[in-house]
């Protein structure tokens, strides 16, 4: 093949086929209330005669800001600037879809006490917004975006990573924005620690004969937000995505074929990726593995993984020492449903895992699979992790009396920055309880998302300033 | 039929105008996509060049060369949105965990390196590439669409050809250095 050859395929094959159908829509509204520019006379040509449009709309967005400034320091004046509780310890971000049949979502934060305010999206628009992670420090918020709905798992397009600064008032402003492909879906990215980096799986809608429509991913991106500098680790399957406390390396979930997935078959394991000279090193005996959090201090990655030569899907909890390459199992036995995986707490002396069933291993299906137990394990002396010298709490696994209770059984658990409190993501509720199981248990917000599936989803929903001062409540919703 | 539509919208019809609009849009978004390489910037650019289009059109003095015209337009739309926006340019590399073999691999890594080759190009350069390989108009076509002289229009061809080769060899270069290892 030529040359050029190549490129004119290339280019065909880049192109896209239709135009948005919104894009022509959009463009007749606005020639319909645009004049045209009239020839006065043959040879010569008049400036337009219509009053510049883009000095209207100047004129108008300059009138417009100065009002919502006026408005926004009265509000900020009369608005009460403390948080009414300090349990949630900053404010959640989660996705929330708009009315059937679109699916589509966008993004909200919500505190204790206040109101959930949309600060991504709008009501009645086309794009998917979804998988909110906030960066350690607050102040960004990185989020995945993509035209169309994933409803029925046909995939969205245009799918991009989206790094937005967000200022005192938790107003979005997109900063950056990583396009991943046409037919992928939004991408949900994890911040390094020090904020330096993002990672991402790019996931995609495949449709094979063996199991119909399902979702993989094909490459992990790396993004390093200095430059905007990207590496692509191709043919990595990831079913989880996890940074080192120092953010020198990923650690990845990784299978080896489209089979990854691992609702399809578990042929995962660990890879450390490093990310100054893109060397990865496979953790000997990860097979397996699909849900990983590494150590605040460094030393260590838990990990569940499929009980070797089991055949009715049982899983473990495994403790994997980096210094020497041991582990150990912390529980076995135990099924998952969407899997939560383990996630370490910020102060490194508890771990957080769900089990499905583990009483009664002779029906490893209904009715008892609904049962979803959420355990904490906190280490033994010594910083000891063996299973002998652990302490397990099981949580409740209801809220609320006669009529109310409500089932405790998330899709997704994550830890409040200061370790004190857990968030479940569960059928769509937000609930916030406290690791020791006791206390109360609050509701943040009843119609959201749950952000569950298969692939790697940002556990960093939950964010705060570090000053303490700024209040995302401080402008009007 | 076009040609009727044309010359109803420079007389002030706005319905032949979407009519134009709707025959050529699906293909202006082509067009300013490979240019932009931005999907958002791509819509801008379009309804921007259409506006402009709708706007202008009374000025256009042959029918016959508003495709060329709107070429023109777009182009010029697409520089002047990539400009506005100050927009995220990153550069990216390609890095695997498993070793790759076949000519499917292969085929794979030079797309991916074209795409790269390509996004390194300024905007004169991919808008004479795409209008000369994607659009199909000839190089002196190329050079009235865009209101340079031909030389020019050459001139841009051929080091924009001649970056996505040297892209292209530097890959095959580099897979054959990294085949040497031990």
């Amino acid at each position: 093949m030529t040359h050029e050859r190549m490129v004119t395929d290339w280019l065909h094959d880049e192109a896209p086929p239709r135009a948005p159908e919104r894009l022509l829509e959009a463009t007749v509204r606005a020639v319909a209330v645009r004049p045209q520019e009239r020839v006065l006379w043959r040879g010569r040509r008049s400036r337009t005669q219509a009053p510049s449009t883009r000095a209207q709309a100047l004129t108008l967005a300059v009138i417009g800001a100065g009002l919502l400034g006026v408005l926004a320091v009265l509000a900020s004046v009369s608005r009460d600037r403390e948080p009414t509780n300090d349990v949630t310890n900053g404010w959640v971000a989660f996705t929330k879809s708009q009315e059937d049949p679109d699916l589509v979502g966008d993004i909200y934060l919500v505190r204790e006490g206040r109101p959930a305010r949309r600060i991504v999206g709008w009501q009645g628009d086309e794009v998917d917004e979804r998988c909110p992670a906030l960066s350690p420090d607050g102040a960004r918020l990185a989020y995945g975006r993509a035209v169309g709905s994933d409803y029925g798992g046909r995939g969205h397009t245009g799918a991009a990573l989206v790094i937005a600064d967000l200022d005192p008032a938790g107003n979005a402003v997109a900063a950056m924005e990583v396009e991943v492909g046409g037919d992928a879906r939004p991408p949900c990215a994890i911040w390094a620690p020090d904020g330096r980096h993002v990672a991402f799986a790019v996931g995609r809608s495949i449709d094979s004969i063996e199991h119909g429509f399902t979702t993989t991913t094909d490459a992990v991106w790396i993004v390093r937000l200095e430059d905007g500098a990207i590496t692509r680790v191709q043919d990595t399957f990831a079913t989880d995505l996890e940074w080192a406390p120092d953010g020198s390396r990923l650690a990845i979930a990784s299978g080896t074929s489209l089979q990854g997935h691992r609702a399809i078959v578990p042929t995962t394991e660990i890879r450390l990726f490093a990310i100054t000279n893109a060397e990865s090193r496979l953790l000997p005996g990860t097979w397996g593995a699909n849900w990983i959090s590494w150590s605040p201090d460094g030393r260590r990655i838990a990990y569940e993984r499929d009980v070797p030569g089991s055949e009715v899907d049982e899983r473990e909890l495994v403790m994997h020492e980096l210094d020497g390459d041991t582990e150990h199992v912390i529980a076995t036995g135990y099924h998952t449903n969407q899997g939560i995986g383990p996630a370490w707490s910020p102060t490194g002396d508890r771990l957080v895992y769900q089990r499905i069933c583990t009483t009664n291993l002779e029906m490893p299906t209904m009715p008892c699979r609904e049962e979803h137990d959420v355990v904490v394990v906190t280490s033994g002396p010594g910083d000891s992790w063996r299973a002998e010298d652990v302490t397990v709490s099981v949580m409740p696994q209801s809220h609320g009396l006669g009529a109310s209770v409500r089932p405790l059984w998330p899709f997704r658990v994550t830890w409040s920055p200061d370790g004190q409190s857990l968030l479940y993501d569960a059928f769509g509720t937000l609930f916030v309880v406290r690791p020791s199981g006791e206390g109360p248990v609050s509701i943040l917000v009843e119609d959201a998302d749950p952000e569950a599936g298969g692939l790697t989803v940002p556990i960093q929903v939950w964010g705060r300033r570090p000053d303490g001062a700024a209040d995302m409540w401080s402008a009007p919703p | 039929m076009r040609h009727d539509l044309i010359e109803r919208a420079q007389r002030g019809d706005r319905d032949a105008f979407g009519q134009l609009a709707a025959q050529d849009i699906d293909h202006l978004h082509a067009v300013a996509r490979l240019i932009l390489r931005d999907p958002h910037l791509a819509e801008d650019a379009v309804q921007e060049a259409l506006i402009r289009c709708w706007r202008q059109l009374p000025r256009l003095r042959a029918v016959d060369a508003y495709d060329g015209w709107v070429y023109r337009i777009l182009v010029r739309a697409a520089y002047d949105e990539s400009q506005r926006r100050r927009r995220f340019a990153s550069h990216l590399r390609t890095v695997s965990i498993e070793p790759q073999v076949g000519d499917e691999t292969r085929l794979v890594a030079d797309r991916d390196e074209l795409a790269r080759g390509f996004e390194q190009l300024s905007l004169d350069h991919r808008a004479v590439v795409v209008l000369h390989h994607y659009v199909g108009l000839s190089l002196p076509a190329v050079a009235q669409a865009l209101a340079i002289p031909t030389g020019t229009a050459k001139s841009r061809y051929f080091y924009a050809m001649g970056a996505l080769r040297a892209a292209l060899d530097a890959d095959v270069r580099l897979a054959i250095t990294d085949g040497a290892r031990p």
